[in-house]
């Protein structure tokens, strides 16, 4: 890597490609430099198929200024020789990046989420946010029924609590009189949250008085304003709390191992006798494409990797790091890597992945 | 000069075939685009060196759309003139 070849070294390895002897390619280098530089001088321009082109080219005399002395000094016109590698060549050299093409961004993305080198805490989390925001699977909408569940079976004891004191007019009175008696009924939860509640309610009774609507719409309205805040309040505390009590580490530990147990096991009671699923580890240097590659001996079989682990997976250009995904049985899907039709389709399949986040 | 001439021109200077030098010409293409693969630059004395610069990927705007794009990273292989060559050329006129 990145070492510095001499003609000899060129002529050797020229000399090992092609079968000819070594002193042949030796004289061979030499003649073709000497033979471009001569047609170079002469004026020429020299196209060699597959190589590239040789062109001289004129430079304009232009005001330089020494930086050690400071002088300045007229460099005067001159001829350069410029090189432009052919087509193929320049392919053949981008060899390693062949796989790669350009991807259009979502606008809204922060520029750190981009580069996935050096992930901030924010930015995890942030991705965390956004793979359940664009979440389909069924996994992530199930803990969220469950959070909302949970949230409304206690609204439901609040609200019976309430229906005890008949209409909601009496429910502020309750609230204003007794704000305490409240409290050594509610679970844990609300313990925290009705010290809360109570001082903004108390900061918006004054203004009532000046208001041109009726003493019961004002409640009503307001009573509903309390309880949307509560509502609203327990929902965040249970959609967050693993996260601003768990340490990020700890978060990520979670969200990489639940999330493919819960597919697998969404999965399993149709297919009984499924073999035991083949699991790899995306990072740096290994991206579904590699993984792929290993796996089918295709590369552009990745998306159904893809497919597998939606669940779990943004974009798929940015997955983190560490990130591990179940590699599915091709059959699974009905392709094989060896059919050509089926690369056109696996082809089409990425596609839509990519059209899905632009 | 075109590659034909070219081809012709070594192959009667060097005195070998000319489907020999075009082989070689080839691998010769080859064995260079494998070098600047793995970023090795090749130094020609008395004509310069084939650098092969490596341009990171980035986030470029399409100035039309104003969308942004994520341009992957790319190999360029640069050619720096010797002193030599230099001369030769400017003289030349």
């Amino acid at each position: 890597m990145e070492d510095k070849l001499t003609v000899g070294s060129l002529a050797s390895n020229l000399a090992g490609k092609t079968g000819k002897g070594k002193k042949l390619c030796d004289d061979f280098l030499r003649e073709f430099f000497r033979l471009v530089s001569e047609s170079l001088s002469s004026g020429e321009t020299l196209r060699i198929k597959n190589f590239g082109t040789f062109k001289v080219v004129d430079v304009e005399s232009r005001m330089a200024v020494n930086i050690n002395t400071g002088d300045k000094q007229e460099i005067p016109a001159h001829k350069k020789v410029v090189f432009t590698p052919a087509k193929e060549m320049a392919s053949e050299i981008n060899a390693p990046f062949e796989e790669f093409e350009s991807v259009e961004l979502d606008s809204e993305m922060p520029e750190d989420l981009i580069y996935l080198e050096e992930p901030g805490e924010e930015a995890a989390q942030n991705s965390e946010a956004q793979s359940f925001a664009e979440d389909n699977g069924a996994s992530g909408d199930e803990q969220k029924m469950s959070d909302e569940n949970e949230v409304s079976q206690e609204r439901l004891e609040e609200g019976s609590m309430e229906e005890g004191s008949d209409d909601e007019i009496t429910y502020e009175a309750y609230h204003i009189q007794e704000p305490n008696t409240q409290e050594p009924q509610v679970t844990e939860e609300k313990v925290h949250e009705t010290p809360v509640v109570a001082p903004v309610y108390e900061s918006y009774e004054p203004e009532a008085p000046k208001s041109r609507f009726g003493i019961g719409f004002l409640t009503g309205s307001l009573s509903m304003l309390v309880v949307c805040v509560v509502i609203f309040m327990l929902g965040c505390f249970f959609q967050w709390w693993p996260v601003n009590f768990g340490s990020p580490s700890k978060l990520e530990e979670i969200a990489l191992q639940e999330v493919p147990v819960e597919t697998v096991s969404a999965e399993t009671p149709e297919e009984i006798p499924e073999p035991e699923p083949i699991y790899d580890t995306v990072s740096t240097t290994r991206y579904l494409t590699t993984i792929a590659r290993e796996h089918y001996g295709n590369f552009n079989f990745w998306p159904y990797i893809y497919i597998e682990n939606e669940s779990i997976l943004g974009h798929p250009d940015r997955i983190k790091p560490g990130t591990q995904v179940i590699v599915p049985d091709l059959a699974k899907y009905g392709v094989n890597p060896e059919n050509k039709a089926d690369e056109q389709k696996a082809k089409e399949k990425a596609r839509e992945i990519y059209s899905k986040f632009k | 000069m075109d590659n034909k001439k070219f081809i012709e021109e070594l192959s009667s200077r060097l005195d070998i075939s000319v489907s020999t030098v075009s082989l070689l010409v080839e691998s010769l293409s080859k064995e260079m685009a494998e070098r600047a693969a793995n970023l090795d630059s090749i130094v020609v004395p008395g004509f310069g060196v084939f650098e092969p610069k490596l341009r990171e990927e980035r986030v470029a705007v399409h100035p039309a759309s104003g969308k942004r794009l994520l341009v992957p990273p790319r190999i360029f292989l640069s050619f720096k003139q010797s002193p030599v060559l230099k001369q030769k050329i400017n003289n030349g006129r």
